[in-house]
This record gives structure tokens, C-alpha cells and sequence, in this order.
């Protein structure tokens, strides 16, 4: 109904009748940028998501007749409190303002609306009668009196429940069936610490909180540029969730960003709790172990990001900010790599990579070697491992079954002990654990040996959701091991292979640079130059937008 | 057939495949369903039928889960079985072993000489025809039954497979009669032109039965030992004798095999031999020629040598003595080549290489001969070797100690 | 609605030819009647294998918007060249059968003896199969990953052949011992026809390839390297092995490796052979499962996934028709020796001679009725002497693939020049309009409205790949 868009005071339906939001009319009204009738929302007009609101009720005059239908629609729930009040500049005139009290930040609300408000003078003598007339004042009041960041007038019901919900200070204006929507979000939030998950030993030791704002600001104040764009949007039917899409105009693709657009507005949910939940919408494929988005709690990965031509995600109550276009080898640069010197980060790096498939294929090889393949085996090693194996119980396959499920249980019991007794019993089932299963003879100690240092090498890996893919694809590995020996790893090796090849993120190969092969991108790949010969950004910027610094050696004074 | 049908059959059939491994991994073989043989023998009993014999490793007596190993257990068994066939004879071995024979890791087999004379053809066909079998595996040949060598155990060697293995390799090395002959060389060796081989013979020396038990090992010193001599001679896959070990060392000369030897030589010729040098770095160029109807070789061996014991007059700064050393060493050498060459034409096998010197050379005049190069034209091949030793490495000191004490004497 | 067309670059096309001749070439004896010579065998094969490159090359630049069954429709005519189509499908099916049965055979003989043949070749077929489903682009970027593993493999073999002693030179001379006539016997036409003269895979990937000007000269770079690389295997071999153990293994590459052994603790490589050899067959039984698929296609209009889905299980119970391994090898010597010839040399080279001056007016005809003149078409090899008649507009950079082909009409308004950037929104030239594989109902349209990243400059070679392959043609 486009007629609810404008909201150009026609009162269809009186406010205290509708109630219904399942309504045939109405509808998407979140296309729309700027919806002035509808927004009333804090902060920039960010339309309501898909599907949010069905209708669109006009405020009545009557005030008491608004605040009755609010209350009804919030089912009187306690925080949300009305106060009553009369200004100066509008004599005679009951006004009210209502909040959300834990969202709302009070002292803002005081300070910049109801003492001006109560301070303000009549500005012009005259007669009030006229319904135009308390427009214009009205108008009056909201520009000049009323100081907080933002303020935008509210004409229906919806936009008014949408301005409480988002923390906005509603005034409703006794005889005007436009009210004032001030902005003042507030509330307690999380100060900006260290990363929990995403540690360095050198580097910016700050991480992004649960405030979307907070997060923009934190990546603003490391790129300092025009080009860098925030285009917001609210998703989410129940949590009207910002997330905000960010990318570097002149650097990035634009047919990415286009497709990165087009994959957020298509979603409809019903809650967004986490970035995770954006994450499983606009990845690119869902039956793939292998993520194709990547997530960061470090505003200087984010930022390196967006300046090498990705975009990012920014979800309001999620200190994890998603990146794309993704390839595979970007899952092991840890942002450490690019503050210490290129050897050891080179060197570093390598080993990751070989952490990487030492933690996908060590146990299965295990398998494989000593059930089909003993002559690998120096005769020496095959004599101690035969020794070792006698009296064994079980078949490798299922020693190993048993051992890897082990510890993926100790693993998450970890995560959930008390911070008090967590790592002791974590210690001490390890050792304890796997020790006395040797020695009771229900596992080999090469066995733990392995599972062990799989584990380890499991959590080498800087990002956490491509080593879970290992960890899923580990147990494959093991079956067909168990079952082929050598032929089943590599079957399940080039299986995998050709699902990376065929893996695409946001347009982008999966398997960039290594497959399809381009020529000069490899300096960041596997080991990383030296600074000053990174002189192009990867190849997923756009063409124009490569070079980024002269390059060449830096002159030394005695050279 | 809509897309949702195609998706719900593939999925069932790919969870059907999932209970493959419920059907029994097929070559599946766990470490303790294994018994691991080290060494095999071969021999042939009186009505003709192979005897194999295995020595058969017993883990946990060499090392245990926790690291203690038992001293009380021996750390090899050994056993036999007979049959028509090679094969055939190991496949009965399922009658009397709990665990199936694995011979990936097989380093040695040894060949009884009664089985070596009737022809290792069979053999040779089960190594190249199976893949568990490797070629890399190393063969002895011993006068009279081979099972015995198998149940000797080595001093310091639990594993007396592995250790015949490190024993011929530190022959190659530093004593430089015998070479490893492995079943690949021997096959090369066979199926080449010459069709002839050898292979380093094995024997127990000493008194007794040997060292058959662990508790035997408990004295300082044992009774009889496994040592390497003389060298076996086979043509066209059988054996045909036996040459003796200095004779072996001339024949390794000839193919340049020896990475290291210790030569003892008089200080006059004729005289006790009682100064040693160290030989390495040998070379040797082998010309055939014409020379009427027969062969001749023309060989040139250089070598070079370090002075390990002197007994003789004289200081080693001079030239003259030096060139006398070299000179008696080049002797030595040379009757060490002749001693060989005349040994192996006396058995009608040119396991030298000569022959591919010749096919070389004259390519086309070879395939006239090659049929009768083995029974007329290599017995009667005259040889002239040359032999040039240099000295390049005296020691640290100048003059022999006997020397040294009669200079002290006369300053006196 | 539109697939995008594969786009592969020439670099790409240079990997998969390295992989695809290297194949399961290890696990035959080349050239083992000519004894210590099998080398000069395979070296004169390989000369005579470039000249049919050359001449498959030729062919392919008459029509470059199509591949070997469009061309047998231009020369042949529609139906007839719609038999042969068809007729090649089915030889390269079987040809990849072959190659599934070899893998078979092989982990039969080396790796699992117990486990019954069905089941390794189940897998490989499995695999075969889910690699047609992800589309060419995503093969030809599973050859990038593997070329380094096969590279580094036998590089390290070779380094431990060297080391190890086993190397002995005197076992390939006296050179030429017995003349030339059995090293020519050897060469044609058993060498030629496996392995070089399979090349002939490549006229049907050619044209993914064509808007990378340098495809031509990396295919006959890679040609020579492989040849040579295979010359070098031979020798080895021939050092190691000699004459007559060569010619008695069955598998002498293995033979050869089994006798490494090194500081006591690295020997049993021939593991690592038989994994390498895995490798080279996958890739063969795919290359030449996409050709039937992609023959299949262009002949008659098959719909790639269907053909696919129907081709796979074909190709697995066509490899049990040889019940034993002898068999099968005898199959391979005789019948498809015999065939060979006819299709890999007799063919191309009657096609060659026939169509010179005529055939390529008539594909740009056919281009052009499609729709905009297909642009930059010509390697032109200057034949026609009346001139291209296309090439007048061969300046304009327009990234159209106009090419119709002569069965189907094009859609109408295919050949205008792609809009965005490399984003090709013409249908591929036999006007097949297929799904992308990977998308499902949902997908779909995230799938078509990938976005090319925009380096819309022909020329870099990666270019092609990067556009989003949403399923092979």
C-alpha cells in the first residue's frame, strides 16, 4: 500500500483499532531507503526488515488515545515508561515522552529533551488553534529545542513501536497525530578489550564488542578514507538487527559488493543473534565443510581486509565481523604474519599450512601404514610398533575411532568447565586419560602419541572454522583409511580437491592463486615478501585499484 | 523425476555404501595378526622337495609396550615347511603358524648349496612374480643346509636378519671381499648376456652346534659364530662351485666394487707379509682386444692406498721407498686379480664382466660369440693387468718403528 | 537463465595436457621390443605425435568457437557429422574405461589385492563423475593443484634414483644394437597411438581456451616438455632395469622403484609410484569423460548432466568386459591399436586436406548468423585466399562468442557483445543452456547472478578463470 508509504496523515485505520499485523496490505516496506513515514528509527533511516511490519496505522491526535495503544501493543510491559510534561514553547499543550528505560541512555534523554523542552519559551505569540499552526511548532520544537543527535517525526503506530524499539525517545504532542522520535540509544555496553579467540603477540590488541556502532567507529579510526562507505540496513524481523556492509569504494569489485548486496537484502529471518546467522546466509554454498566467509573479533584484520578488496559485515551484537570474498590460503594468514618480519611470518606461515594436513591426515595415515601398508615402515619401527600392538583389543581403525571422539569430548567439555577447575581437568585427562588407557592396554601409545599431536597441531590454525573442517574431514580420512588404505586417503584427498576447485566465494575461486594460477599473487600465499615489494593488492580488487604503494627497496643510509 | 526424488534415492544409496566397511575390510591386516620373517632359508631335501625355513621375529622380546624388554625370550623362531613348489611350501606354513608370514620386511636368504646346484630358476620367479616379495632382499649360499645359519644368533644383533644384512654392507665398506648381492644384481646379472652370477657364501665356524639359544650369550664368549666366506658361482641359474675368498676380493677388483679394503704385503717380494695398507678409491678400466682367435684383456687398475702397519727399512720421505711400497702393493693387488680371473675360467662363469666389456666394444662380433662366450672363449682369455698403486697417505709417522729403534740405537 | 560459458586459460590447457600425457604412461613398458633403444622409440613417437598436434591445431583454428564433433559437422556435413560425433563419444568412453580398468588392475596388483576389483573402480568412477558434476573450469583447476605433487614426486624420485647408484649408463648402449628397423617397429603404430596420439582429447578443451591468445604455443611447449620428461622416465628405467627385466615386468616403473634403498630406512617407494599413477589416471579417465560427455553433447544435443549421469555408470560396467587382466591387455594392444590409427591420424588428416578454403567461411558464416560477428576470431592460417570475411571485424574487441552452431540456432541476441565485463552471457556455441551443476532450486539464482570480478581484460590469463564457471558448457 503505498498509501501507508508516505504516511501523509491519511488515517485508515484509527489507531486503536489495528492491531493486526497480519494484514494482506502493507508489506515490504524495507526497499525503500529512507522511509520517512516508517522510520523514525535512530541514526540514519534504516527501513525495517522484510516481512517486519506488515501495516501502517496512523497516530491519532488524541494523546492519551497513542499512549493507551502503545502501551497495548508493548502489553504494558513495565520498562517502558511515560513521562509527562509541558513546555514553554508550547503553552497549554500536554506533551509526554515515552522510553524504554534499559535501552535508552536517561541522562541523554534528560539533559537534551525534556529540559529543553521544559526550558524552551513560547517562540511566537499566537494563536495554537490551527492544526497547521502546531505542525510548524511542532517542527519548531524538534529542530531547535529538542538537542539530541537525531530526531525524525513519527506518523503511524508501527513507526512509533519501531522508534521506542530502537531506542528513541518518543514525544507525543497532545492534539497532533505526528509525534517526535529523539534519538537516544544507550544502555550498558561492553568496553573494548582484547580478543578472546584471535590472539597475537604483537600487534593492536583490541577487539570488536557487541556494538555495532563501536565496531565502525573502531575500523573508522584505523582507515582514515573518504572511500571507505557504510551502508547499513536492519535485519531480522524480531531483532531488527543493523548490520552494515562496508567496503572500500575504488578498491573493491564492484560486482562483488553488488552480489554482497544483493545476498543481505535477500534475507528474511526472524532473529539475528550473531554474525554467524548472516554467515549462513550469504555463504555461498551450505553443503561444504570448508567456510567461505570469514569472521574476525581484530579491527585491524577487518581493516587489512577491506584495503586488500574485501568487504565486511558488520552485525549489531556480534563482536565477530564477517569478511568476504574469501579463498582458501586466506584462512591460514594470521594478522601477526604481516607485523613480524617476513622470515619468520613466511616460516610461520608454512607451518600452518603443514599443521593443516598433518591434522587432517595423521591419524588416518596411522591407519593405513600399519593395516596395509607395513612395508613403509623401517623394519626397526615396524618391530616396536608390532610390540606394542600385542595385546591390543581392538583394530586400528576403531583404536583410533575411539581415541579421536575421546578427546573431541574432552575438547568441549573444556570449553564449558568453570574458568577454576577447567584447565586441571583438562590436564588431567589427557595425560591421566590416555596414560592409564596404555597402560591397561586398551590403547597403543603410538596411538596417543598421534591423536595427541593432532589435536595440537589442529589448533595451530588461525582461523577456527576452517579447523573444524579439518576435523570433520579427519574422520572421513580415518573411514576410508580403514577400509582402502593409501587409495582411500588419496580418493578422499582428490574428493576434496575437486569440491575446493569447484567452490566459489562471492564470484571468486576458491582456490585462488593457486588454482586458477595467477602469476603475481603469490607474494602473500604461502610465505610472505618483504613489506615493501607488496606493491599490488590481491587480485580480487579491481583493476584500477591494485596498486597501493610505490614499492622497491627502502634506501638504507649506507647503501 | 523431480529434483527432490533424485536427491532422496542418492542419499539412500550413499548411506547404503556407508556400511561398506561392514563387509569385511579386505586386505586389511592388523600389526598383530603378523608374523614378520626376517630371513628365509631355501633348501632341498633328499627326495627332492623345497624346505623353506623362517626365521620368524618375536616382538615383544626385542621391545615391550613399556619399554622393558625381556632378556629371557629369544627374539627369533625358527621353523620349516616343505612342498613341490616354493609356494607351495610357504602356503603350508598356514598349518603350523597362528599369524600370517609377512615377508615385506625380509632381508636376507640364505640358499643351502644342494638346493643352489639344482637351480634357483623357481625361486627368482616367485620374487619377481609377487609383490610382497622384494628384490632387494640379499642372498648368501652355505655348504649344507641353510636352516642352521637362521637359528644362529649374532652377538649384539637381536634381529639376526637385520644384522646379516649390516654385516655384508660393512664387508663391502671396509673389507672389500664380498659384496652384497641382492636378487635384483643377481637377476640383472642372470638375464643379461653373461648369464652368470655370484653370491657371498655363509658358514658357522667354531665348534659346536652354534649359538641356539639365549643362554648361550650369557658367557663372554660363544662357542662358534656366523661368518662370511668364500664365494659361490652360478651359470644360467644354478650353482656351479665355489671360489675362495682372496679370489672373490680379485674378481671385485676387476668390477671396481670395492669401496675399501685392508691389504697385507712383504717389504721384499716373496717375503712374510707384514706391513698393511688401507686400499680406496679404486678404478678400474677393462679393454678387451683381439688377439688371434682368442681374447685378451687389458686391464688398468688404479688405486689409492693409505699405510696402515711398516715394518720395513727406510724413511718414507723417500721416494724410493714409497715407490717400493706402491710396487709391492701393485703385486699383491695384481695376484689377487690373477687368483680370481684363473678361479672363475676355471668355472666357465664370467661373472667378472668381461664379456660386457667385449658386447661393448664389438658390438657386432658379439653376437657371433655370445652363445659359447661362457664354455670356450672366456677359459681361454689371457689377461694383462697393470696395476698402479699411489700411496697417498702414510700415517703419522715417517720411519717404521723398527727403524726408528735402530737409528736410536746407532746414535748412540 | 543463462550458464555462463567455461573460460579457461592457456595456461591451464598447458597443465592438463602435462598431466593427461604423463598419465598411466609409467605403468606400461614403451617401446620394450627395441630393447635398450625403447628411448629413440619414444623420441620418434614424440616427433611424429607434435606433427599431429600440429595438425589438430590446424583444424581447430578453422572453428575455433567449437571443438572436434562441430568440426566433423562442418566438414561432414550435420548428420553425418552428428554419427561421427556420437561415434567419438563412444571410443572416448571407452577409452576411459580403459583407464578406469588399468586403475582397477593396478591397486589389484600392487596395493590391495584382497579388495575386489568393483570396489577401487566404484571410487574412481565416483570421483570421475562428481568431477564432471563440478564443471570444467573446476577440473582444469584440480590439474593446477595436482601438477605440483606429480612435479615434486618425480623430480624426488629421480634425485633418489641418482643417489641410491642404481643408474648404471652402460645399460643403454651399445646403441642401436640391432639397426633401426625394431625402434621403428616400436614406434608407430604402438607408441604413437598411447600415449601422445590421445592428445586429440585437446581439440575438445581447445576452444575454452580461445580468448587466451597464447593457448597454441603453451599446448606445443607443454608437448615438448612432457615428451621430453617421458624420454628421461624411459632412460631411467632402462638404467635401472636393463633391457630384459624391462621387458619382463609387468609393471616396470614399479620394478624400477622397488630397488631404491637408502640410509637404511628409505626404501618400499613404489608406494608412492602407485599413488602417483593413481593421479595420472584420474586425470585421463576424466579428460576423456568430459570429452564423451562434451561430444556427446555437441553431437546431439545431450544435456551435459544428463550424459554425464548416464556415461558414468556405463563407462563402470563397460570395464568389466575384459574378465581377466591378460585380457584386457590384449584388448588394448590389438583392437585399439588397430582402430586407433583410423581415428587419430586418418581422420584429422583427411578432414585437413578436404577442407582447406572452405570450411572456415562456412563456421563464420554460421557464426555470424547467430547473431553479432564473432570478434578477434582468427589464428587464421591464412588458407582462404579470399580473406577472412569475419576478420573485418576481428579488431573489435567485442568479448561475443557469437559462434551458433550449425544444429542449433542461436538464441537470438547471443552474439551481442557481453555487457559486463568478461561476463559472457552468450550461450556456448552448440546453444546448450544448461543449469550450473552445483545449484539446486534455491541456489539457482545466487548462482546465475555471480558476479564476474570485473577484470575484463582479455589478455591476462587469468582472466578467463576467474569468471564463475556456473557449470561447464
Amino acid at each position: 500500500m503505498s498509501g501507508a508509504q508516505n504516511g501523509n496523515g491519511s488515517a485508515e485505520n484509527s489507531a486503536s483499532g489495528s492491531q493486526s499485523h497480519r494484514g494482506a496490505s502493507g508489506g515490504k516496506d524495507g526497499k525503500g531507503r529512507a522511509g520517512s513515514g516508517n522510520g523514525g528509527n535512530g541514526g540514519a533511516a534504516k527501513p525495517p526488515p522484510l516481512g517486519r511490519r506488515k501495516t501502517a496505522t496512523a497516530l491519532s491526535p488524541s494523546l492519551a488515545a497513542n499512549a493507551h495503544a502503545i502501551r497495548m501493543q508493548f502489553h504494558h510491559s513495565g520498562d517502558l515508561r511515560l513521562r509527562l510534561l509541558s513546555s514553554g514553547a508550547l503553552p497549554g499543550i500536554q506533551l509526554a515522552a515515552l522510553y524504554l528505560q534499559g535501552i535508552v541512555d536517561e541522562e541523554a534523554i534528560r539533559k537534551n529533551v525534556l529540559e529543553p523542552l521544559q526550558a524552551a519559551e513560547a517562540a511566537a505569540p499566537g494563536s495554537l488553534k490551527g492544526k497547521g499552526r502546531l505542525k510548524d511548532r511542532i517542527e519548531q520544537l524538534r529542530l531547535n529545542v529538542i538537542s539530541t543527535g537525531l530526531t525524525e517525526p513519527v506518523r503511524t503506530l508501527e513507526g512509533a513501536l519501531d522508534a521506542l524499539l530502537l531506542g528513541c525517545c518518543l514525544l507525543l504532542v497532545e492534539g497532533s497525530d505526528e509525534a517526535v522520535a529523539a534519538e537516544a540509544a544507550g544502555g550498558e555496553t561492553r568496553q573494548v578489550g582484547e580478543p578472546t579467540a584471535q590472539t597475537v603477540i604483537r600487534g593492536p590488541q583490541h577487539a570488536f564488542t557487541e556494538s555495532a556502532r563501536t565496531n565502525i567507529g573502531l575500523i573508522r579510526r584505523i582507515i582514515r578514507s573518504e572511500r571507505l562507505t557504510v551502508e547499513s540496513r536492519r535485519i531480522g524481523r524480531e531483532t531488527c538487527t543493523e548490520v552494515s556492509l562496508l567496503y572500500m569504494n575504488g578498491i573493491v569489485d564492484a560486482e562483488i559488493v553488488k552480489e554482497a548486496r544483493r545476498r543481505l537484502d535477500d534475507i528474511d529471518i526472524d532473529s539475528v543473534l550473531d554474525s554467524g546467522y548472516i554467515e549462513e546466509f550469504i555463504q555461498d554454498s551450505s553443503f561444504t565443510p570448508f567456510p567461505t566467509v570469514l569472521n574476525t573479533e581484530r579491527p585491524d584484520q577487518a581493516a587489512a581486509g577491506l584495503l586488500e578488496g574485501h568487504f565486511a559485515v558488520v552485525v549489531d551484537g556480534s563482536p565477530y565481523v564477517l569478511l568476504g570474498p574469501v579463498t582458501f590460503f586466506r584462512f591460514f594468514q594470521s594478522p601477526e604474519d604481516h607485523y613480524q618480519r617476513f622470515d619468520i611470518a613466511s616460516f610461520l606461515r608454512l607451518i600452518r599450512i603443514a599443521a593443516f594436513f598433518i591434522s587432517m591426515h595423521l591419524p588416518a595415515l596411522y591407519i593405513a601404514i600399519t593395516t596395509f601398508h607395513q612395508e613403509m615402515l623401517p623394519s626397526n619401527l615396524l618391530i616396536g610398533l608390532s610390540a606394542q600392538r600385542e595385546g591390543v583389543p581392538f583394530p586400528a581403525l576403531v583404536e583410533a575411532f575411539l581415541m579421536e571422539l575421546t578427546f573431541e569430548v574432552l575438547r568441549e567439555a573444556g570449553v564449558r568447565m568453570p574458568r577454576a577447575i577447567g584447565p586441571a581437568i583438562s590436564i588431567v585427562g589427557a595425560l591421566v586419560l590416555g596414560t592409564a588407557a596404555v597402560q591397561a592396554g586398551l590403547v597403543s601409545a603410538a596411538m596417543v602419541i598421534i591423536v595427541a599431536f593432532t589435536a595440537i597441531s589442529n589448533f595451530v590454525v588461525p582461523q577456527i572454522n576452517i579447523a573444524i573442517a579439518a576435523r570433520l574431514i579427519r574422520f572421513l580420512l580415518m573411514v576410508s583409511a580403514g577400509i582402502l588404505g593409501f587409495v582411500g586417503i588419496i580418493s578422499v584427498d582428490l574428493f576434496v580437491i575437486i569440491h575446493l576447485a569447484g567452490l566459489y566465494s562471492f564470484g571468486v575461486p576458491y582456490l585462488k592463486p593457486v588454482a586458477p594460477y595467477v602469476k603475481g599473487e603469490w607474494k602473500d600465499t604461502f610465505v610472505r615478501a618483504p613489506r615493501w615489494s607488496l606493491v599490488r593488492r590481491p587480485v580480487i580488487a579491481q583493476k584500477g585499484g591494485r596498486r597501493r604503494q610505490p614499492g622497491g627497496k627502502p634506501k638504507r643510509q649506507n647503501s | 523425476m523431480s529434483r527432490g526424488i533424485i536427491r532422496r534415492w542418492a542419499l539412500l544409496l550413499a548411506a547404503a555404501l556407508l556400511f561398506l566397511p561392514l563387509a569385511g575390510c579386505w586386505d586389511r591386516k592388523e600389526l598383530n595378526e603378523l608374523g614378520i620373517i626376517a630371513a628365509t632359508g631355501i633348501d632341498v631335501t633328499e627326495e627332492g622337495k623345497w624346505k623353506i625355513s623362517y626365521q620368524l621375529v618375536i616382538p615383544s622380546a626385542i621391545s615391550s609396550q613399556n619399554g622393558f624388554t625381556s632378556t629371557t625370550e629369544s627374539p627369533v623362531n625358527v621353523f620349516s615347511t616343505e612342498g613341490e613348489s616354493v609356494r607351495g611350501a610357504v602356503s603350508r606354513a598356514t598349518q603350523e603358524m597362528s599369524r600370517s608370514l609377512y615377508f615385506g620386511h625380509n632381508q636376507v636368504v640364505v640358499i643351502g648349496e644342494r638346493a643352489a646346484r639344482k637351480g634357483i630358476g623357481g625361486l627368482l620367479d616367485v620374487y619377481l612374480r609377487n609383490g610382497n616379495s622384494r628384490e632387494t632382499v640379499m642372498v648368501f649360499v652355505t655348504e649344507g643346509e641353510a636352516r642352521p645359519i637362521l637359528e644362529q644368533l649374532l652377538p649384539m644383533e637381536r634381529i639376526s636378519g637385520n644384522a646379516l644384512t649390516r654385516l655384508i654392507a660393512l664387508e663391502k665398506e671396509s673389507g672389500g671381499n664380498f659384496r652384497p648381492q641382492t636378487v635384483y644384481s643377481m637377476l640383472l646379472q642372470l638375464l643379461g648376456p653373461l648369464h652368470a652370477s655370484a653370491a657371498p657364501g655363509i658358514a658357522i665356524n667354531g665348534s659346536g652346534e652354534g649359538v641356539r639359544s639365549v643362554d648361550a650369550n650369557k658367557s663372554t664368549s660363544t662357542p662358534s659364530k656366523v661368518r662370511l666366506q668364500k664365494l659361490a658361482l652360478f651359470r644360467d641359474d644354478h650353482m656351479i662351485g665355489w671360489i675362495r675368498t682372496h679370489e672373490s676380493r680379485g674378481l671385485l677388483w676387476l668390477r671396481s666394487e670395492v669401496s675399501g679394503t685392508t691389504i697385507s704385503f712383504p717389504c721384499r717380494e716373496g717375503g712374510p707379509k707384514v706391513n698393511s695398507a688401507r686400499i680406496t678409491g679404486l678404478k678400474t678400466k677393462m679393454k678387451p682386444a683381439r688377439s688371434g682367435d682368442g681374447w685378451l684383456l687389458q686391464a688398468d687398475v688404479e688405486a689409492d692406498a693409505t699405510l696402515f702397519e711398516y715394518t720395513c727399512g727406510g724413511n718414507l720421505h723417500d721416494p724410493a721407498a714409497v715407490a717400493g711400497i706402491e710396487r709391492m702393493l701393485g703385486q699383491q693387488v695384481r695376484s689377487d686379480i690373477e687368483d680370481g680371473l684363473q678361479a672363475s675360467q676355471r668355472l666357465k662363469a664370467d661373472v667378472a664382466g668381461i664379456g660386457e666389456a667385449v658386447r661393448r666394444k664389438y658390438p657386432h662380433t658379439w653376437k657371433g660369440i655370445a652363445a659359447e662366450w661362457n664354455s670356450r672363449f672366456y677359459p681361454e682369455m689371457k689377461a694383462e693387468i697393470g696395476v698402479h698403486v699411489g700411496l697417498i697417505k702414510t700415517g703419522r709417522s715417517n720411519r717404521s718403528y723398527e727403524q726408528a729403534s735402530e737409528d736410536s740405537r746407532e746414535r748412540k | 537463465m543463462k550458464a555462463k560459458e567455461a573460460s579457461v586459460s592457456a595456461g591451464q590447457i598447458a597443465v592438463f595436457l602435462v598431466l593427461f600425457t604423463i598419465g598411466s604412461t609409467p605403468m606400461f613398458e614403451l617401446g620394450s621390443e627395441a630393447g635398450q633403444d625403447s628411448w629413440i622409440a619414444i623420441s620418434i613417437a614424440a616427433a611424429a605425435g607434435f606433427c599431429l598436434l600440429l595438425v589438430y591445431r590446424a583444424l581447430y583454428n578453422r572453428a575455433p568457437d567449437t571443438n572436434l564433433v562441430g568440426l566433423y559437422k562442418l566438414h561432414f556435413g550435420k548428420l553425418l557429422g552428428g554419427l561421427l560425433g556420437a561415434a567419438l563419444a563412444v571410443v572416448f568412453a571407452l577409452e576411459s574405461m580403459r583407464n578406469v580398468r588399468d586403475f582397477g588392475e593396478l591397486i589389484s596388483a600392487t596395493l590391495l589385492p584382497q579388495t575386489p576389483m568393483w570396489c577401487t573402480m566404484l571410487v574412481l568412477t565416483g570421483i570421475v563423475y562428481y568431477t564432471a558434476r563440478q564443471g570444467v573450469e573446476a577440473f582444469f583447476r584440480v590439474n593446477q593443484v595436482l601438477i605440483p605433487v606429480l612435479a615434486v614426486s618425480y623430480i624426488s624420485l629421480l634425485g633418489l634414483f641418482l643417489a641410491s647408484g642404481l643408474l648404471d649408463f652402460n645399460r643403454l648402449r651399445p646403441v642401436l644394437e640391432n639397426g633401426f628397423r625394431p625402434v621403428l617397429h616400436a614406434a608407430f603404430p604402438d607408441i604413437l597411438s598411447f600415449p601422445f596420439g590421445q592428445v586429440m582429447v585437446l581439440m575438445m578443451f581447445w576452444t575454452y581456451a580461445r580468448r587466451s591468445p597464447s593457448t597454441g604455443a603453451m599446448s606445443y611447449g607443454a608437448y615438448i616438455g612432457v615428451s621430453l620428461f617421458l624420454i628421461a622416465v624411459n632412460m631411467v628405467l632402462m638404467m635401472v632395469l636393463g633391457p630384459e627385466l624391462y621387458r619382463l615386468a609387468e609393471l616396470p616403473t614399479l620394478e624400477a622403484v622397488e630397488q631404491i634403498r637408502l640410509f637404511n630406512f628409505l626404501e618400499r617407494l613404489d608406494i608412492l609410484v602407485t599413488l602417483l599413477l593413481y593421479i595420472g589416471l584420474y586425470v585421463k579417465a576424466t579428460g576423456l569423460f568430459f570429452g564423451s560427455v562434451i561430444a556427446l553433447r555437441t553431437a546431439w544435443g545431450v544435456p551435459y548432466r544428463a550424459g554425464a549421469l548416464v556415461m558414468a555408470p556405463l563407462i563402470f560396467t563397460a570395464s568389466f568386459l575384459e574378465p581377466i587382466m591378460s585380457q584386457h591387455l590384449w584388448t588394448g594392444m590389438t583392437v585399439y591399436l588397430k582402430f586407433s590409427p583410423y581415428y587419430q591420424i586418418a581422420l584429422p588428416l583427411l578432414m585437413l586436406v578436404m577442407g582447406i578454403g572452405w570450411v572456415k567461411k562456412k563456421a563464420q558464416r554460421q557464426a555470424g548468423q547467430g547473431g553479432a560477428k564473432a570478434g578477434a576470431g582468427g589464428q587464421a592460417k591464412g588458407r582462404e585466399a579470399g580473406g577472412q570475411s569475419g576478420s573485418g571485424q576481428s579488431g573489435a574487441g567485442n568479448a561475443a562468442a557469437g559462434g551458433a552452431e550449425a544444429s542449433g540456432s542461436g538464441q537470438p541476441g547471443n552474439g551481442k557483445a557481453g555487457a559486463d565485463g568478461s561476463a559472457e552471457k552468450a550461450g556456448s556455441q552448440d546453444g546448450q543452456q544448461d543449469e550450473s551443476p552445483g545449484s539446486d532450486g534455491k541456489n539457482g539464482e545466487r548462482n546465475k547472478a555471480r558476479g564476474a570480478p570485473a577484470d575484463s581484460d582479455a589478455k591476462q590469463p587469468s582472466s578467463g578463470s576467474e569468471s564463475p564457471e556456473a557449470g561447464s558448457t
